[in-house]
Protein backbone atom coordinates (compact mmCIF):
# COMPACT_ATOMS: atom_id res chain seq x y z
CA UNK A 1 0.00 0.00 0.00
CA UNK A 2 1.21 3.57 -0.67
CA UNK A 3 0.41 6.66 0.35
CA UNK A 4 -0.92 9.17 -1.81
CA UNK A 5 -1.70 12.53 0.06
CA UNK A 6 -1.61 13.78 3.20
CA UNK A 7 -2.34 16.96 4.77
CA UNK A 8 -1.44 18.50 8.32
CA UNK A 9 -4.15 20.20 10.42
CA UNK A 10 -3.81 23.76 11.54
CA UNK A 11 -2.75 23.36 14.92
CA UNK A 12 -0.34 20.43 13.20
CA UNK A 13 -1.61 18.10 15.54
CA UNK A 14 -3.82 15.60 13.15
CA UNK A 15 -2.73 14.25 9.89
CA UNK A 16 -4.75 12.86 7.26
CA UNK A 17 -3.59 10.14 5.16
CA UNK A 18 -5.38 8.51 1.86
CA UNK A 19 -4.05 6.22 0.01
CA UNK A 20 -2.89 5.50 -3.68
CA UNK A 21 -5.61 5.94 -6.09
CA UNK A 22 -5.76 2.94 -8.76
CA UNK A 23 -5.41 3.51 -12.06
CA UNK A 24 -9.06 3.91 -14.26
CA UNK A 25 -9.84 0.11 -15.60
CA UNK A 26 -7.30 -1.38 -13.06
CA UNK A 27 -8.07 -5.12 -12.38
CA UNK A 28 -10.52 -4.93 -9.37
CA UNK A 29 -8.75 -6.76 -7.14
CA UNK A 30 -6.04 -3.95 -7.15
CA UNK A 31 -8.83 -1.03 -6.57
CA UNK A 32 -9.98 -2.60 -4.11
CA UNK A 33 -6.71 -3.11 -2.07
CA UNK A 34 -5.74 0.10 -3.53
CA UNK A 35 -8.45 2.04 -2.72
CA UNK A 36 -9.07 1.07 0.86
CA UNK A 37 -9.10 3.96 3.02
CA UNK A 38 -8.58 7.23 4.58
CA UNK A 39 -6.88 7.38 8.19
CA UNK A 40 -6.33 10.48 10.85
CA UNK A 41 -3.70 10.42 13.26
CA UNK A 42 -3.12 11.94 16.06
CA UNK A 43 0.50 12.99 15.93
CA UNK A 44 1.24 13.75 20.03
CA UNK A 45 -0.19 9.79 20.73
CA UNK A 46 0.21 8.35 17.30
CA UNK A 47 -2.74 6.63 17.20
CA UNK A 48 -5.29 6.31 15.16
CA UNK A 49 -8.57 8.51 15.23
CA UNK A 50 -10.60 7.56 12.56
CA UNK A 51 -10.85 5.78 9.56
CA UNK A 52 -13.55 5.30 6.88
CA UNK A 53 -13.34 3.61 3.31
CA UNK A 54 -12.02 6.13 0.76
CA UNK A 55 -15.26 6.34 -2.17
CA UNK A 56 -13.54 5.44 -5.75
CA UNK A 57 -11.79 7.87 -7.84
CA UNK A 58 -12.20 10.41 -4.78
CA UNK A 59 -9.37 12.13 -3.07
CA UNK A 60 -7.01 14.24 -5.04
CA UNK A 61 -6.19 16.82 -2.37
CA UNK A 62 -8.00 17.41 1.13
CA UNK A 63 -7.43 20.53 3.92
CA UNK A 64 -8.87 20.38 7.25
CA UNK A 65 -11.55 23.61 8.69
CA UNK A 66 -9.92 25.60 10.97
CA UNK A 67 -11.81 23.76 14.06
CA UNK A 68 -9.93 20.54 12.62
CA UNK A 69 -13.40 18.76 12.86
CA UNK A 70 -14.25 18.27 9.53
CA UNK A 71 -12.21 17.58 6.17
CA UNK A 72 -12.75 18.36 2.87
CA UNK A 73 -11.86 16.13 -0.33
CA UNK A 74 -11.28 16.82 -3.42
CA UNK A 75 -12.29 14.66 -6.20
CA UNK A 76 -11.52 13.61 -9.58
CA UNK A 77 -15.11 14.36 -10.30
CA UNK A 78 -15.36 18.61 -9.56
CA UNK A 79 -16.77 18.16 -6.23
CA UNK A 80 -15.51 18.75 -2.57
CA UNK A 81 -17.25 16.23 0.00
CA UNK A 82 -16.44 17.46 3.13
CA UNK A 83 -16.27 14.54 6.05
CA UNK A 84 -17.20 14.82 9.97
CA UNK A 85 -13.98 13.66 11.72
CA UNK A 86 -15.88 12.84 14.89
CA UNK A 87 -19.09 11.10 12.79
CA UNK A 88 -16.88 9.69 10.14
CA UNK A 89 -19.50 10.35 7.15
CA UNK A 90 -20.10 12.83 4.81
CA UNK A 91 -21.94 15.86 6.20
CA UNK A 92 -22.09 18.30 2.46
CA UNK A 93 -21.30 17.45 -0.72
CA UNK A 94 -20.78 20.19 -3.15
CA UNK A 95 -20.45 20.34 -6.52
CA UNK A 96 -18.47 22.62 -8.21
CA UNK A 97 -19.96 22.73 -11.78
CA UNK A 98 -16.34 21.95 -13.19
CA UNK A 99 -15.81 18.41 -15.50
CA UNK A 100 -12.80 17.58 -13.92
CA UNK A 101 -10.58 17.01 -11.00
CA UNK A 102 -10.29 19.12 -7.61
CA UNK A 103 -6.41 18.82 -7.82
CA UNK A 104 -5.63 21.57 -4.71
CA UNK A 105 -7.66 23.12 -2.14
CA UNK A 106 -6.13 26.43 -0.23
CA UNK A 107 -7.42 28.22 2.90
CA UNK A 108 -7.37 31.89 4.08
CA UNK A 109 -8.50 35.09 5.34
CA UNK A 110 -9.96 33.34 8.50
CA UNK A 111 -10.77 30.19 6.73
CA UNK A 112 -13.31 32.99 4.96
CA UNK A 113 -11.46 32.25 1.02
CA UNK A 114 -10.83 28.62 -0.27
CA UNK A 115 -8.58 28.47 -3.43
CA UNK A 116 -9.12 25.71 -5.71
CA UNK A 117 -6.94 24.59 -8.49
CA UNK A 118 -9.22 22.62 -10.83
CA UNK A 119 -7.26 20.45 -13.69
CA UNK A 120 -9.15 18.75 -16.53
CA UNK A 121 -9.78 20.63 -19.93
CA UNK A 122 -9.26 23.52 -18.50
CA UNK A 123 -6.99 24.59 -15.65
CA UNK A 124 -8.36 27.07 -13.25
CA UNK A 125 -7.95 28.70 -10.06
CA UNK A 126 -11.40 29.55 -8.55
CA UNK A 127 -11.71 31.38 -5.38
CA UNK A 128 -14.74 30.91 -3.17
CA UNK A 129 -16.15 32.56 -0.03
CA UNK A 130 -16.17 28.97 2.22
CA UNK A 131 -19.13 30.32 4.22
CA UNK A 132 -22.01 30.70 1.61
CA UNK A 133 -19.94 28.22 -1.39
CA UNK A 134 -19.99 31.74 -3.39
CA UNK A 135 -17.21 31.92 -6.30
CA UNK A 136 -15.51 35.13 -4.97
CA UNK A 137 -13.00 35.12 -8.11
CA UNK A 138 -11.55 32.93 -10.97
CA UNK A 139 -8.33 32.53 -12.93
CA UNK A 140 -8.94 31.01 -16.48
CA UNK A 141 -6.19 29.50 -18.15
CA UNK A 142 -3.72 29.15 -15.47
CA UNK A 143 -1.97 26.14 -17.03
CA UNK A 144 -0.79 22.62 -15.88
CA UNK A 145 1.99 22.83 -13.44
CA UNK A 146 4.86 19.55 -13.92
CA UNK A 147 3.55 16.95 -15.55
CA UNK A 148 0.13 15.12 -13.55
CA UNK A 149 0.04 17.73 -10.96
CA UNK A 150 -1.93 20.96 -10.60
CA UNK A 151 -0.10 24.58 -10.48
CA UNK A 152 0.99 25.04 -7.03
CA UNK A 153 -0.18 28.27 -4.71
CA UNK A 154 -0.48 29.73 -1.98
CA UNK A 155 -1.94 32.95 -0.27
CA UNK A 156 0.19 35.12 2.04
CA UNK A 157 0.12 38.22 4.14
CA UNK A 158 -3.00 36.23 5.61
CA UNK A 159 -4.97 36.52 2.29
CA UNK A 160 -3.83 39.85 1.10
CA UNK A 161 -2.60 38.01 -1.56
CA UNK A 162 -2.44 35.08 -3.49
CA UNK A 163 0.40 33.29 -5.81
CA UNK A 164 0.52 30.12 -8.34
CA UNK A 165 2.36 29.14 -11.21
CA UNK A 166 0.46 30.41 -14.30
CA UNK A 167 1.68 28.65 -17.23
CA UNK A 168 5.61 29.27 -17.27
CA UNK A 169 5.46 31.99 -14.50
CA UNK A 170 5.26 32.52 -11.26
CA UNK A 171 2.53 35.31 -10.54
CA UNK A 172 1.36 37.18 -7.32
CA UNK A 173 -2.14 38.84 -7.26
CA UNK A 174 -4.14 41.20 -4.74
CA UNK A 175 -6.87 39.57 -3.28
CA UNK A 176 -8.51 43.18 -2.71
CA UNK A 177 -8.98 44.45 -6.87
CA UNK A 178 -7.61 40.75 -7.62
CA UNK A 179 -5.38 42.45 -9.62
CA UNK A 180 -1.58 40.94 -11.16
CA UNK A 181 1.17 42.42 -8.68
CA UNK A 182 3.76 40.74 -10.50
CA UNK A 183 4.45 38.10 -12.76
CA UNK A 184 7.79 36.64 -13.45
CA UNK A 185 9.17 33.68 -15.90
CA UNK A 186 12.88 33.29 -14.44
CA UNK A 187 13.48 30.95 -12.15
CA UNK A 188 17.16 31.55 -11.92
CA UNK A 189 19.03 34.69 -10.39
CA UNK A 190 20.03 36.63 -13.59
CA UNK A 191 23.92 36.94 -11.65
CA UNK A 192 24.14 33.11 -11.72
CA UNK B 1 40.78 38.73 -68.41
CA UNK B 2 43.94 37.08 -66.63
CA UNK B 3 43.48 39.75 -63.79
CA UNK B 4 40.11 39.15 -63.76
CA UNK B 5 40.66 35.45 -63.28
CA UNK B 6 43.44 36.45 -60.98
CA UNK B 7 41.29 38.67 -58.43
CA UNK B 8 38.39 35.79 -58.65
CA UNK B 9 40.97 33.44 -57.18
CA UNK B 10 42.02 36.40 -55.02
CA UNK B 11 38.58 36.65 -53.84
CA UNK B 12 37.72 32.99 -53.55
CA UNK B 13 40.84 32.73 -51.30
CA UNK B 14 39.87 35.32 -49.03
CA UNK B 15 36.19 33.95 -48.26
CA UNK B 16 38.04 30.84 -47.63
CA UNK B 17 39.92 31.90 -44.65
CA UNK B 18 37.11 34.22 -43.60
CA UNK B 19 34.98 31.12 -43.54
CA UNK B 20 37.72 28.99 -41.52
CA UNK B 21 39.04 31.93 -39.10
CA UNK B 22 34.76 32.33 -38.35
CA UNK B 23 34.41 27.91 -37.66
CA UNK B 24 37.92 28.47 -35.81
CA UNK B 25 36.53 31.36 -33.96
CA UNK B 26 33.67 29.20 -33.01
CA UNK B 27 35.26 26.14 -32.22
CA UNK B 28 37.27 28.06 -29.78
CA UNK B 29 34.27 29.38 -27.81
CA UNK B 30 31.99 26.29 -27.62
CA UNK B 31 33.61 24.42 -24.43
CA UNK B 32 31.93 21.11 -25.98
CA UNK B 33 28.93 21.53 -25.81
CA UNK B 34 25.86 24.10 -26.29
CA UNK B 35 22.22 25.11 -24.71
CA UNK B 36 19.44 25.40 -26.98
CA UNK B 37 17.09 28.75 -26.50
CA UNK B 38 14.23 26.45 -26.64
CA UNK B 39 13.68 25.34 -22.91
CA UNK B 40 10.32 24.28 -20.84
CA UNK B 41 9.97 25.42 -17.09
CA UNK B 42 7.16 24.07 -15.31
CA UNK B 43 6.88 24.52 -11.66
CA UNK B 44 6.21 21.83 -9.42
CA UNK B 45 4.30 20.94 -6.33
CA UNK B 46 5.49 23.69 -3.38
CA UNK B 47 4.83 27.05 -3.59
CA UNK B 48 5.51 28.22 0.10
CA UNK B 49 6.03 32.11 1.45
CA UNK B 50 8.62 32.59 4.30
CA UNK B 51 7.30 35.53 6.18
CA UNK B 52 10.67 36.31 7.52
CA UNK B 53 12.36 37.49 4.72
CA UNK B 54 8.96 37.86 2.52
CA UNK B 55 10.29 35.47 0.13
CA UNK B 56 8.59 33.03 -1.90
CA UNK B 57 10.20 29.75 -2.21
CA UNK B 58 9.02 26.94 -5.43
CA UNK B 59 10.46 23.93 -7.30
CA UNK B 60 11.17 24.05 -10.88
CA UNK B 61 12.15 21.96 -13.32
CA UNK B 62 13.71 22.88 -16.73
CA UNK B 63 14.36 20.63 -19.66
CA UNK B 64 16.84 22.04 -22.27
CA UNK B 65 18.05 20.53 -25.04
CA UNK B 66 21.83 20.18 -24.62
CA UNK B 67 23.88 19.90 -27.97
CA UNK B 68 27.02 18.57 -28.26
CA UNK B 69 30.06 20.10 -30.41
CA UNK B 70 29.53 19.77 -33.73
CA UNK B 71 26.08 20.03 -33.53
CA UNK B 72 25.44 16.51 -33.74
CA UNK B 73 23.85 14.96 -30.51
CA UNK B 74 21.20 16.53 -29.13
CA UNK B 75 20.42 15.26 -25.52
CA UNK B 76 17.52 16.49 -22.99
CA UNK B 77 18.56 17.52 -20.14
CA UNK B 78 16.93 18.40 -16.82
CA UNK B 79 17.96 20.90 -14.51
CA UNK B 80 16.13 21.11 -11.14
CA UNK B 81 16.56 24.36 -8.70
CA UNK B 82 14.21 25.61 -5.96
CA UNK B 83 14.17 28.84 -6.71
CA UNK B 84 13.57 32.33 -3.95
CA UNK B 85 11.30 35.16 -4.74
CA UNK B 86 11.10 38.29 -3.19
CA UNK B 87 7.45 38.27 -2.44
CA UNK B 88 7.31 41.97 -3.33
CA UNK B 89 9.33 42.44 -6.05
CA UNK B 90 9.20 38.75 -7.77
CA UNK B 91 13.01 39.51 -8.11
CA UNK B 92 14.62 35.83 -7.59
CA UNK B 93 16.76 36.14 -4.89
CA UNK B 94 18.65 33.09 -4.80
CA UNK B 95 18.46 29.28 -6.24
CA UNK B 96 19.29 26.37 -5.41
CA UNK B 97 20.51 24.14 -8.02
CA UNK B 98 20.62 20.33 -8.31
CA UNK B 99 22.00 17.41 -10.27
CA UNK B 100 19.59 15.08 -12.13
CA UNK B 101 20.79 12.88 -9.83
CA UNK B 102 19.29 14.14 -6.56
CA UNK B 103 15.61 15.45 -7.35
CA UNK B 104 14.10 17.94 -4.65
CA UNK B 105 10.43 16.54 -4.28
CA UNK B 106 8.94 18.69 -1.47
CA UNK B 107 10.10 21.97 -0.16
CA UNK B 108 8.72 24.18 3.00
CA UNK B 109 9.65 26.89 5.24
CA UNK B 110 9.84 27.27 8.85
CA UNK B 111 7.62 29.54 9.99
CA UNK B 112 10.65 31.40 11.71
CA UNK B 113 11.94 32.19 8.40
CA UNK B 114 15.31 30.80 9.44
CA UNK B 115 14.89 26.86 7.26
CA UNK B 116 14.09 25.58 4.50
CA UNK B 117 13.91 21.76 4.63
CA UNK B 118 13.19 19.72 1.56
CA UNK B 119 12.99 16.02 0.83
CA UNK B 120 14.90 14.37 -2.21
CA UNK B 121 15.15 11.03 -3.93
CA UNK B 122 18.64 10.28 -4.61
CA UNK B 123 20.06 8.43 -7.26
CA UNK B 124 23.86 7.73 -6.91
CA UNK B 125 25.14 7.01 -10.28
CA UNK B 126 27.10 3.71 -9.66
CA UNK B 127 23.98 2.55 -7.36
CA UNK B 128 21.52 -0.13 -8.27
CA UNK B 129 19.12 1.76 -5.64
CA UNK B 130 18.31 5.48 -4.88
CA UNK B 131 17.40 6.47 -1.96
CA UNK B 132 15.57 9.55 -0.09
CA UNK B 133 17.11 12.48 2.53
CA UNK B 134 15.81 15.60 4.03
CA UNK B 135 18.08 18.43 4.49
CA UNK B 136 17.40 21.86 5.67
CA UNK B 137 18.93 25.04 4.24
CA UNK B 138 19.55 28.30 5.84
CA UNK B 139 18.03 30.98 4.70
CA UNK B 140 19.96 33.60 6.59
CA UNK B 141 23.67 32.00 6.00
CA UNK B 142 22.87 30.89 2.65
CA UNK B 143 24.22 26.67 3.02
CA UNK B 144 22.86 23.58 4.10
CA UNK B 145 23.27 23.01 7.76
CA UNK B 146 22.39 19.31 7.57
CA UNK B 147 20.94 16.49 5.89
CA UNK B 148 19.38 13.43 6.91
CA UNK B 149 19.08 10.05 4.98
CA UNK B 150 16.08 8.25 5.17
CA UNK B 151 15.64 5.19 7.52
CA UNK B 152 17.61 2.68 6.49
CA UNK B 153 15.18 0.69 7.02
CA UNK B 154 13.06 2.29 5.08
CA UNK B 155 13.66 2.15 0.99
CA UNK B 156 11.17 5.11 0.16
CA UNK B 157 10.46 7.70 -2.14
CA UNK B 158 10.48 11.01 -0.23
CA UNK B 159 7.20 13.16 -1.39
CA UNK B 160 5.99 16.36 0.14
CA UNK B 161 7.41 17.92 3.73
CA UNK B 162 5.65 20.28 6.08
CA UNK B 163 6.35 21.90 9.22
CA UNK B 164 3.64 22.38 11.41
CA UNK B 165 2.44 25.67 11.91
CA UNK B 166 3.91 26.30 15.60
CA UNK B 167 7.56 25.29 13.59
CA UNK B 168 7.89 22.34 16.06
CA UNK B 169 7.32 19.28 13.66
CA UNK B 170 8.78 18.34 10.65
CA UNK B 171 6.27 15.97 9.13
CA UNK B 172 7.68 14.18 5.51
CA UNK B 173 6.08 11.62 3.79
CA UNK B 174 7.16 9.19 1.14
CA UNK B 175 4.77 6.55 -0.89
CA UNK B 176 5.23 4.12 2.66
CA UNK B 177 6.92 5.54 5.32
CA UNK B 178 6.23 8.80 7.22
CA UNK B 179 8.65 10.59 9.22
CA UNK B 180 7.56 12.85 12.29
CA UNK B 181 10.67 15.15 13.32
CA UNK B 182 10.89 16.93 16.33
CA UNK B 183 14.82 17.47 15.87
CA UNK B 184 16.35 15.87 13.47
CA UNK B 185 15.13 11.89 12.27
CA UNK B 186 13.74 11.11 15.87
CA UNK B 187 10.72 9.21 14.90
CA UNK B 188 9.00 7.43 12.16
CA UNK B 189 6.69 5.17 11.24
CA UNK B 190 4.61 3.48 8.53
CA UNK B 191 1.02 4.20 9.89
CA UNK B 192 -0.39 2.21 6.98
CA UNK B 193 1.01 -1.46 8.13
CA UNK B 194 -1.28 -1.29 11.03
CA UNK B 195 -4.68 -1.49 8.15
Amino acid sequence: MSIRGSVLSPSGRYIVIWQELAPPGHHVWGRWIANKWVTVWDLQTRKQVARWRKPEYENECAAFTRDEKHILFGSVKGHIRIWSVEKQEVIRDWSLGFLGSVADMRFANDYRYLAVNLTGRDFLIRVYDYSNGKEIHSFEDVGAGAVGEPSPMTFFDGSDFLAFAKKKQVCVYDTKTWKEQWCVSSSTKSAD
Amino acid sequence: MMSEYRNMGKGTLEMFFIIGGVFLLFQSMTPGMAWSDEEEIFYKKDLVFVEKTRSLVGMSVKYQIEVKKGGRDESLVRIQTIPVWSADSGTVEETLRFSPKEEPRGVDGSPAGDCLVATFWNRPEKQKHGHSSIACYSLTEHKWIWRDDWPNEFVDTARRVKFSSDGLKVIAIAISTLLCMTQRLEKSWRPLESH
